[in-house]
């Protein structure tokens, strides 16, 4: 087996790229491995906390971008009641500065759900009207 | 609002805990809570491999934050209950110590792959017991609030570290003429192509003074998994986001390192006690560095109840970036502040405990405050300082007690 194992808690997909380096790692290290493996082992329990269900499609949004790489306690954890400039700061960064493939027409619509649930303001008109059912 | 400052801890189970504000989990038999005293502060409390049940911040990638109790069971904190931070969730679950290596490389002449037998041939060990602090320790409590990791008192931890000295191991790779840094990767991996990778960046002359270390062993055994096993920096003095786990790579640069964590992230402002007004947004900022000098009661918590005209001995910590403490005062109820004992010292980068014997002379509620000073003259500050990361809170903590 490989010496080195990442993990990918969710289900998502192994990304290309981590697949290669793990491909690449396996490939650099099988020549030091010798006899049988005596490599240290963890296996890491469950995430618990999930995003907070809500009719509002940036829900699902969030569900898709936002867990991609972190666990849904992230968001969680976050100061009570944060205005919607706080959410939308946090998708900025996570766009522009970690790379989340989040297209910049569903931005606003993840910072509503953000904000609707997590923070201090009910979601915008355009929101709910993307909301349908509602209102 | 009046969040009491005790933490909480319920072993009941989720159970207790139902209802239309709990958020929406899957179960966990292991589970426990915790209150941190900060709005939105319920915690789970979880056990980790080669872990006690630690407060959960984070489940992937994991980080766990130690219960402030157990700083008042030594002055050494155990490896089962130190406290764990990752940055990006592709942490490694599987390491084979034989087929590991550490890679040496960039501006030297002699580019290693040090096995883990061959690193700890290279020189003899040295040892040091140290702190290890989050940047963002006590988070929670910065007032207005910032978003980050709303950590607790808990990010921090007191361990015996052994290891080979930076500086041998940079003497064996023939450092050539024009480097300036040295950067440091592990393990650990972005799920994304586009998020950058996590590594980190000290001077040159800091990374082999001697004292920076590549640690293989904690409170004599193997670094546990999840503190970097088999290989982390030890930057004494330094916050922890230098401390590398799982560290495989060094590479020397001859420019200062522009990489995301150090040009983007952990930046604090270029201000004497790295503060701004609150909600400002700073004019330069730099790398965190140090710690800031700190201290802590740990042997009462808020809520507790002290008797009424008899002594209670009250014991704490104080550390600060290696300078070593000069002073610990105690005040009670805003009055005079007067001195503390200190114990002998474990090293000048590790905690150092202090005992008070308070006798109180009025029932009911009392505040008690210590306030700690380093050999450097730094004191910590009456008012808390802010930034927009949260970084480095270090102001007098009080503890609200019962006399009675």
């Amino acid at each position: 087996m490989s010496p080195f194992k990442f993990t990918l808690a969710s289900e998502t997909p192994m990304p290309k790229l981590l697949l290669r380096q793990s491909l690449l790692l396996t490939a650099i290290l099988a020549t030091a491995v010798t006899g049988s493996s005596s490599a240290k082992e963890i296996a890491l329990p469950p995430e618990t906390i999930l995003l907070k269900q809500s009719d509002l499609p940036g829900y699902a949004l969030a569900s898709g971008y936002c867990v991609l790489c972190h666990s849904a306690d992230y968001v969680h954890y976050q100061p009570p009641a944060k205005p919607r400039s706080f959410w939308l700061a946090e998708v900025t960064k996570m766009q522009k500065k970690y790379g989340a493939p989040v297209p910049d027409a569903q931005v606003d619509l993840i910072v509503d759900y953000l904000t609707s649930i997590y923070g201090s303001s009910p979601p915008t008109a355009a929101s709910a009207a993307a909301q349908g059912a509602h209102n | 609002m009046n969040y009491s400052r005790r933490n909480f801890i319920r072993l009941s189970g989720l159970a207790a805990l139902g209802g239309a504000a709990m958020p929406q989990r899957l179960l966990s038999a292991e589970s426990g809570e915790l209150v941190l005293p900060f709005g939105n502060g319920e915690r789970e409390l979880i056990a980790y491999p080669e872990k006690r049940r630690l407060i959960r911040l984070t489940a992937r990638p994991p980080q766990l934050e130690t219960p402030f109790k157990v700083f008042n069971e030594g002055l050494i904190t155990p490896n089962d209950a130190f406290f764990v931070r990752y940055h990006l969730a592709g942490i490694p679950t599987s390491i084979d110590p034989d087929a590991f290596r550490l890679r040496v490389k960039g501006k030297v002449s002699r580019p290693l792959e040090l096995s883990l037998t061959e690193l700890k041939r290279l020189a003899e060990p040295i040892e040091v017991v140290a702190v290890n602090q989050c940047s963002g320790n006590s988070r929670g409590f910065m007032k207005p609030r910032v978003g980050g990791g709303q950590l607790g008192n808990g990010a921090m931890g007191n361990a015996r570290w052994t290891g080979i000295p930076l500086r041998a191991i940079l003497e064996k790779a023939a450092v050539l003429p024009g480097a300036q840094q040295v950067t440091f990767e592990g393990l650990d991996r972005p799920i994304l192509p586009a998020t950058p990778e996590f590594i980190k960046a000290l001077a040159l002359d800091h990374a082999g003074d001697g004292e920076v270390m590549v640690a293989y062993a904690m409170n004599g055994t193997d670094l546990p998994f999840l503190n970097g096993y088999p290989l982390r920096l030890v930057v004494p003095g330094y916050f922890g986001t230098y401390w590398v786990k799982h560290l495989s790579d060094i590479t020397v640069v001859d420019s200062v390192f522009d990489g995301y964590w150090m040009a983007t992230a952990y930046r604090v402002p270029d201000t004497v006690d790295h503060s701004v007004p609150v909600a400002t947004v700073p004019a330069k900022t730099v790398p965190i560095a140090k710690f800031a000098v700190r201290s802590f009661v740990t042997s009462v918590a808020d809520g507790d109840t002290l008797p009424m005209a008899r002594p209670t001995i009250l014991r704490g910590i104080a550390f600060d970036s290696g300078s070593g403490i000069r002073s610990v005062e105690v005040s009670v109820d805003e009055g005079k502040w007067s001195p503390a004992i200190l114990s002998s010292e474990l090293g000048r980068y590790g905690f150092r405990e202090w005992t008070y014997a308070f006798t109180p002379i009025r029932t009911g509620s009392c505040t008690l405050r210590c306030r700690a000073t380093s050999r450097t003259g730094e004191a910590q500050p009456l008012e808390a300082g802010w930034n927009p990361g949260g970084y480095m809170r270090n102001v007098v903590e009080s503890v609200q007690v019962h006399v009675g």
